[in-house]
């Protein structure tokens, strides 16, 4: 087994139209461990529900298993998720947020999600979507009902079908991956890739070091319209 | 390896999602597959087959007719295992068939409580979406489609069994979660939640209120599928 290293770096922004911030991140590298949240709610929910999973993650124990990582963060988001939910009943609004995990441990790593925060792989310049929305949109466009034009322009395109504290029961997904030398990987909230193009997302990840991609990466998306939060974690392997 | 791994996972989380594996389960299998990363050759192929193996046997009564995957070379305990299923599956067959030979409910279509025995066209349309948390717009208007396609008078035959008012009741439960979040435009030509629940009987202006005969399928069918734009 290769002992792969890593280095990462985080960002968040409210962006130029929101007058607060929903979104948390956790850049948890001593750990493995690397998180974006995007709350929903409005103001005293969404920011709540985000930092609720960020809170309930920071103090996660090193693990010597991907398993165990990937249980102990699963056991975690599905704690928050019983937490939110009963929120949301009682009061009678729905607290809840998406979120991206990306856990690593040995020479693989996992990536968990709930909702359209994203995770992307860069590999020898090419970008990758390892994460599927969880959208109306999204079942549309695999259902063959919508092309990629359409779905960019959909009405519903901000209608998620999956979130931590969005149903009693929650359901994440995971997808494993093989680490290799070079390896970048980016989580972020919805705000980024509707600023950015994939090509934006993958030259500016190619970025120095990931906290300079960091930089890049929200720069650009803070130099147009960004009327949502933004929220970027990379992560580098060596 | 990885690319198999992945592959693999992959269907653990689906068959976790779509109610074939219990969580227990499914953690199980998870942390023998990961664990069996890096590891020799050999190693890994016990925990592929351990898992192709318990992915092989539904949790019952999750579905009425057994999932199959693909399965590596039987073992000879996946032989023994692979033959109780066949019998099993021989056992409620002849059931089956007896019973419908005796002229019970089912054969004259008069509604029966629980699971239909036998297939049930009505009921292999709702019963996937039952088992899947993702109520996606898409996936919707997909069973709702079908359900026209099988036609009111077909609905209206099963809308008093357990399994349809269970089916009603979910459907009622996310249109009353929607609304009271808030939702706008939670009708036929709009929803395809509110297509579905036209089409299965519910009445949009009082969901408490008993199904009623839904419309007839087809060209005269009024519920409709939401707009696709």
């Amino acid at each position: 087994m290769t002992a792969f290293t890593w280095r990462s770096g985080s960002a968040t922004s409210q962006g130029n139209v929101r007058t607060h911030n929903e979104d948390a991140v956790l850049d948890l590298p001593a750990v493995g461990v690397w998180v974006v949240a995007d709350g929903m709610g409005g103001h005293d929910a969404g920011d709540v529900a985000s930092r609720m999973i960020v809170e309930s993650l920071c103090a996660i124990p090193r693990a010597e298993r991907l398993s165990e990582l990937l249980d102990r963060v699963e056991d975690r988001l599905r704690s928050v998720n019983q937490r939110l939910f009963g929120l949301s009943l009682q009061r009678g609004t729905t607290t809840g947020s998406t979120v991206a995990v990306l856990v690593a441990c040995g020479d693989h790593c996992v990536s968990i999600w709930a909702g359209d925060s994203r995770v992307y792989r860069l590999r020898e310049g090419a970008l990758t979507r390892v994460t599927r929305d969880h959208t109306e949109v999204q079942d549309l466009l695999d259902g063959g009902l919508l092309d990629e034009k359409a779905a960019a322009e959909h009405s519903a395109s901000n209608v998620i079908t999956r979130a931590i504290g969005g149903a009693q029961e929650l359901f994440l997904d995971v997808e494993l991956r093989e680490l290799r030398q070079g390896d970048r990987y980016l989580l972020c909230s919805d705000g980024v890739y509707k600023e950015l193009t994939d090509a934006d997302l993958a030259r500016l990840l190619a970025g120095e070091d990931p906290n300079a991609a960091c930089r890049a990466l929200m720069s650009q998306a803070l130099a147009g319209q960004c009327s949502d939060n933004v929220s970027v974690v990379v992560v580098e392997f060596s | 390896m990885s690319e198999a791994a992945a592959d693999r996972l992959r269907c653990l989380v689906k068959d976790y999602q779509q109610g074939r594996l219990s969580f227990p389960e499914y953690r199980r299998l998870r942390t023998a597959l990961l664990d069996s990363l890096g590891r020799e050759p050999g190693e890994e192929g016990v925990a592929a087959e351990l898992i192709a193996e318990v992915i092989t046997q539904p949790r019952p009564p999750a579905a009425p007719s057994p999932v199959v995957t693909s399965k590596p070379a039987a073992s000879p305990r996946s032989r023994w295992v692979g033959a109780l299923v066949l019998g099993l599956v021989v056992v409620v067959t002849i059931g089956a068939i007896l019973v419908l030979e005796r002229g019970t409910p089912e054969s004259s279509g008069v509604p029966v409580p629980g699971s239909p025995v036998g297939s049930d066209r009505i009921y292999d349309v709702i019963e996937p979406l039952m088992n899947n948390p993702d109520w996606g717009e898409a996936r919707i208007a997909a069973v709702n489609a079908s359900l026209l396609e099988e036609g009111g008078r077909q609905i209206a035959a099963r809308q008093q069994t357990e399994w349809f008012q269970r089916f009603a009741a979910e459907v009622r439960r996310r249109l009353e979660s929607q609304r009271a979040a808030g939702a706008e435009g939670l009708v036929p030509d709009q929803s395809a939640l509110a297509a579905l629940a036209v089409t299965i009987g519910l009445n949009l202006k009082d969901l408490d209120a008993p199904l009623t005969p839904p419309p007839r399928g087809g060209s005269d069918s009024t519920a409709r599928l939401p707009d696709q734009h």
